[in-house]
């Protein structure tokens, strides 16, 4: 009996022995598995508190062509402005000092009339381009106002006043963008309709460094009424547009403090994926399931 | 005085000039007697004559200088005036400084001997006087103004409010027409034209319109004047310069005979459609017509559009600011 205890005895001794090194690696393992993954743990709300501006993601929102377009316009617009509006208040010293700047009044005129050919140019070339380019196409179509605009301009300002939770969620073009650019349209039609009235009326050209050329027609048509008429709606309009220029324009691409100083989607043509949620979540959501389309059809080709 | 009238107030007391001609050196008494200096001497303004002999005295006598008196605060009482100052300064005074013979002064206007003040004369009468006054230099001129409007109305019809020389062109301070501190340089002489045609005062009293004036300033001619665009045209382009006449005259610049000639001058293109409509438009009275309606269409259309904008811009900076404190407070 003596002797069968003695051989439990040892065999137990034997088993703790095993399990208690069985156990050491155990721990030491899973002591391991737990480093990692606080280490990965911590690696991830780095990333989130701190995301690194190379890793994302942007999207092109205007190409080339376009951005080209908008400063030949902006420039045209404010040596248009520069040169026009001073006009309207002659008592004014800013307005004196500005038509100075230009050589008086003659000089003002000549810098107006060579602009003047500047935005005409513009206008002409964005009418091709809505036509011909396909890019230029597909945005006009996007641009035309829809039934949409008017809806979620009523929800916006419902989630202005606290009546409305959740955001408003736009396509391309929010009704804010519809607003700016069927403005410019408005006011190129008003102003080159009217500019050219009163610039054939007068007959002159004299583009600074060419000489004269005189402007056929124009007397033979038109009367001093209808100058006079055109005269009145050029700078009635030249006030309106720049006065919206100023405070919609300004505000929404400047001065909020979402853009402030300015927004650079104008320069580089890129707009990065929090402003594209922001601001156009309805695009995203479309180009985020195009994208997943063309995985899938990908992933099919390759089965 | 009396030393000297003992040859001055011989009548036939002469002198031949070296062009032939003679001068009178007849001085009648009663006429200082009458003037304002009837207590001076000769020898106060004739100060270069100082020896006085039997025989008479020297030859070249100067003429008399006003200003021995009439200066500030001058010690023997003459009545003090800044006008030598403001003549100095003048196109007259810098004719005389040149040499000019004919150039005027002091007393080529105010008279030697027979001086008078101002107020001895009616506004009219002085009007008139100064006016031939001037047109006895400027004939000229003077036969043109007094068959316009401006000098019929003074030697006709006897309206004292009229223009005479001096109401344009200035008293002592008189410009030359290229002088741009001149109230006819071309870039000012609408704001001359203006003190009485944008008085409601005296366009009320003769029925004449008020507006003129301002829709001037409101046209292009007037805002590329008041920017000192000397090309443009002013009050006296169109309307003529002493040759002003009424619209219904058939020699007027203005009438409708002649006025694509008028525009002609600076537009060569100018021709019947440059007359068709009103010239002086003023866009907030119902007589422009459509263009009345089409200001106040504007008007009203940027004020709405701007409360509007200006609206939403508002709700939408307070919501953006809002966030901004969520996102930081959270």
């Amino acid at each position: 009996m003596a002797e069968e205890n003695n051989v439990n005895k040892k065999i137990d001794q034997e088993v703790e022995k095993r399990l208690s090194a069985e156990l050491e690696q155990l721990k030491s393992k899973i002591r391991d598995e737990v480093k990692e993954e606080y280490k990965e743990k911590k690696e991830e709300s780095r990333e989130t508190k701190e995301p690194k501006k190379e890793e994302e993601e942007f999207f092109v929102r205007f190409r080339l062509n376009f951005r080209i377009q908008h400063i030949a316009l902006l420039v045209t617009t404010i040596m248009l402005i520069l040169t026009g509006i001073p006009l309207k208040f002659p008592k004014n010293s800013v307005s004196q000092f500005v038509i100075n700047m230009f050589g008086g009044a003659p000089g003002a005129r000549e810098v107006h009339h060579l602009f003047a050919l500047g935005l005409i140019l513009v206008g002409l070339y964005h009418l091709l381009y809505i036509f011909w380019a396909e890019r230029g196409r597909k945005d006009f179509f996007e641009l035309l106002p829809k039934f949409k605009d008017f809806s979620d301009l009523i929800n916006q300002l419902k989630y202005y006043l606290g009546i409305r939770k959740e955001k408003v969620k736009f396509g391309r073009y929010s009704y804010v963008e519809k607003f700016d650019y069927w403005a410019v349209y408005w006011g190129l039609v008003m102003m080159i309709g009217t500019g050219l009235i009163m610039w054939l009326f007068q007959g002159k050209f004299t583009p600074l460094f060419f000489g004269d050329i005189n402007l056929p027609f124009g007397t033979e048509i038109i009367t001093n009424t209808l100058h006079a008429i055109a005269r009145e709606m050029h700078s009635d309009e030249a006030l309106l547009a720049t006065l919206v220029i100023i405070s919609w324009h300004f505000y929404n691409g400047h001065l909020n403090p979402h853009k402030f100083p300015m927004s650079m989607v104008w320069l580089t043509g890129k707009i990065s994926k929090k402003d594209m949620l922001d601001e156009h979540a309805l695009e995203y959501e479309e180009i985020m399931k195009k994208k997943q389309l063309e995985k899938l059809d990908k992933v099919k080709k390759q089965d | 005085m009396q030393k000297c009238l003992i040859c001055h107030d011989k009548k036939d007391l002469k002198i031949q000039r070296e062009d032939g001609s003679y001068q009178i050196l007849y001085v009648d008494k009663n006429i200082i007697k009458n003037s304002p200096h009837y207590n001076n001497t000769c020898q106060d303004c004739h100060s270069d004559i100082v020896e006085i002999t039997a025989l008479g005295h020297k030859k070249d006598v100067k003429k008399v200088q006003c200003t021995r008196c009439h200066y500030e605060n001058n010690p023997v009482g003459a009545p003090e005036t800044e006008m030598y100052r403001e003549f100095q300064e003048s196109v007259h005074e810098k004719e005389v400084l040149k040499g000019n013979p004919n150039a005027p002064v002091c007393q080529t206007c105010h008279g030697s001997h027979d001086i008078k003040s101002r107020e001895s004369l009616s506004t009219l009468d002085l009007k008139k006087k100064v006016s031939k006054m001037c047109g006895k230099c400027h004939l000229d001129i003077y036969t043109e103004f007094s068959t316009s409007i401006h000098g019929d109305a003074l030697f006709e019809k006897n309206i004292e409010d009229v223009p005479g020389c001096t109401d344009c062109h200035g008293e002592h301070k008189i410009r030359q027409i290229g002088d741009p501190s001149s109230t006819v340089y071309k870039t000012s002489i609408y704001n001359t034209c203006g003190s009485c045609h944008s008085s409601e005062k005296i366009t009320e009293k003769y029925g004449i319109k008020a507006d003129k004036f301002q829709t001037f300033e409101t046209s292009y001619h007037g805002i590329a004047t008041q920017f000192g665009e000397k090309t443009a045209a002013n009050c006296a382009s169109c309307h003529g310069i002493h040759d002003i006449k009424s619209q219904n005259d058939p020699s007027s610049l203005i009438h409708p005979n002649n006025i694509v000639a008028t525009c002609g001058k600076c537009h060569p293109d100018a021709n019947a459609n440059y007359t068709k409509g009103q010239i002086h438009i003023d866009k907030k009275s119902k007589d422009a017509g459509s263009i009345y309606y089409i200001s106040n269409f504007f008007k009203w259309v940027t004020i709405i559009i701007l409360i509007l904008l200006a609206i939403h811009v508002i709700l939408d900076l307070i919501r953006k600011i809002k966030h901004k404190k969520e996102v930081s407070t959270s």
